[in-house]
C-alpha cells in the first residue's frame, strides 16, 4: 500500500505519481514531492509510476516570510 | 596598515565579539559565505543574526523595494522606504558589523538563475514570502546543488504558540523551520517571524560549526 505523509492510501499502486499529485496536492506549485526519502524534481515527475509500499511525502509550503 | 572604522580596528572589533560569542565559533563563521534568498521578514532578521554572529560573507537577494507595510516585521526603517530592500539591508548590516562582506543583488530568483546565484555560497538560506517560490527553490537548489545545505522557513504567521515553530531535517541537506501550517494571509506579526528567523539563523550557525542541526533533548 502506498503511504502519503504517513497515512496508508488504497489503490494507488500502479498509478502515475502525477495522478497522486493532482488528487492530493491543493496547489501543485507550492508542493515538492519526496518519494522514499528522495526529492523528485519537477522534470522527473512524469514517467514515475507508484509501486506498492512506496512512501510519498508531499512537502507543502505556506505563504509568509 | 590596520583598517579602522571610527577609530576601531578590525582586531578590536573581533576581539570584543569573541569575548561574548561562543568559543571556537569565530574562525568557522568568519570564513563562511551564506546566501539568503529574500530580504523580507525572515531574510532581514536572519541576516542581522548572522552578521552579529560574525558570519564573514553574506549575499542578499531580493527584487523588492521597502514599503510602509513591511515595517511591522521587517528590519527596515521609516527613512528607508522606497529603497531596494537589499541596499537598505546591507546598509543596516554594516552598521551592526562593518567588518563583514555583504553583496546585495537586486533580482528575482527563478529556476533559470539558481545555478548561477548560489554557486559560490556554503549554505543556501530560503527566506521568501511566496509559497511557490519556496517550492521552486527547494526543487532547483537540490537539483543543482544536492550536497549544499539548504535552510528554509515554512509557517510563521499569526500569534499562535511560539513553541509550535520547530526545525526539522527534511532530508540529509534540507532543514525546514516553522509550524508548517500557518499562512501569511492571516497576518504576519514580528515575534513569530523573528522566532522562525532565529531558528533558521541558529541552524546555519550549527551547520557552519559542524554541529548536528537537530539535536536530541539530552544533548542540549
Amino acid at each position: 500500500m502506498v503511504t502519503i505523509n504517513g497515512k496508508p492510501v488504497e489503490a494507488l499502486a500502479g498509478k502515475p505519481l502525477s495522478f497522486l499529485l493532482a488528487q492530493y496536492a491543493q496547489h501543485q506549485d507550492n508542493v515538492v514531492v519526496e518519494l522514499n526519502g528522495s526529492i523528485v524534481h519537477r522534470n522527473e515527475i512524469d514517467g514515475i509510476t507508484l509501486n506498492p509500499n512506496d512512501h510519498v511525502e508531499l512537502i507543502s509550503f505556506v505563504g509568509g516570510g | 596598515m590596520t583598517v579602522q572604522i571610527d577609530g576601531i580596528s578590525v582586531e578590536d572589533f573581533f576581539m570584543q565579539m569573541k569575548d561574548r560569542n561562543v568559543d571556537n565559533s569565530y574562525q568557522a563563521l568568519k570564513n563562511a559565505h551564506v546566501t539568503i534568498a529574500g530580504s523580507g521578514g525572515l531574510g532581514s532578521n536572519i541576516a542581522i543574526a548572522l552578521a552579529r554572529s560574525g558570519v564573514g560573507h553574506l549575499t542578499l537577494i531580493d527584487f523588492d523595494d521597502v514599503e510602509l507595510s513591511n515595517l511591522n516585521r521587517q528590519q527596515f526603517k521609516f527613512s528607508q522606504i522606497g529603497m531596494p530592500k537589499v541596499t537598505a539591508l546591507k546598509q543596516n548590516l554594516l552598521e551592526f558589523n562593518p567588518f563583514i562582506k555583504v553583496d546585495a543583488i537586486k533580482t528575482k530568483v527563478s529556476a533559470e538563475n539558481i545555478e548561477q546565484l548560489f554557486a559560490d555560497c556554503d549554505i543556501i538560506c530560503e527566506a521568501f514570502d511566496n509559497p511557490a517560490a519556496k517550492a521552486m527553490l527547494l526543487d532547483g537548489a537540490t537539483s543543482a546543488f544536492p550536497d549544499k545545505p539548504l535552510v528554509m522557513g515554512n509557517g510563521l504567521a499569526g500569534v499562535h504558540g511560539a513553541n509550535q515553530i520547530q526545525t526539522k531535517q527534511q532530508s540529509p541537506n534540507v532543514y525546514i523551520s516553522g509550524d508548517g501550517q500557518t499562512s501569511g494571509s492571516e497576518g504576519l506579526m514580528a515575534p513569530r517571524v523573528i522566532i522562525c528567523a532565529g531558528h533558521q539563523a541558529n541552524a546555519i550557525l550549527r551547520l557552519l560549526m559542524q554541529l548536528p542541526v537537530v539535536e536530541n533533548k539530552e544533548e542540549i
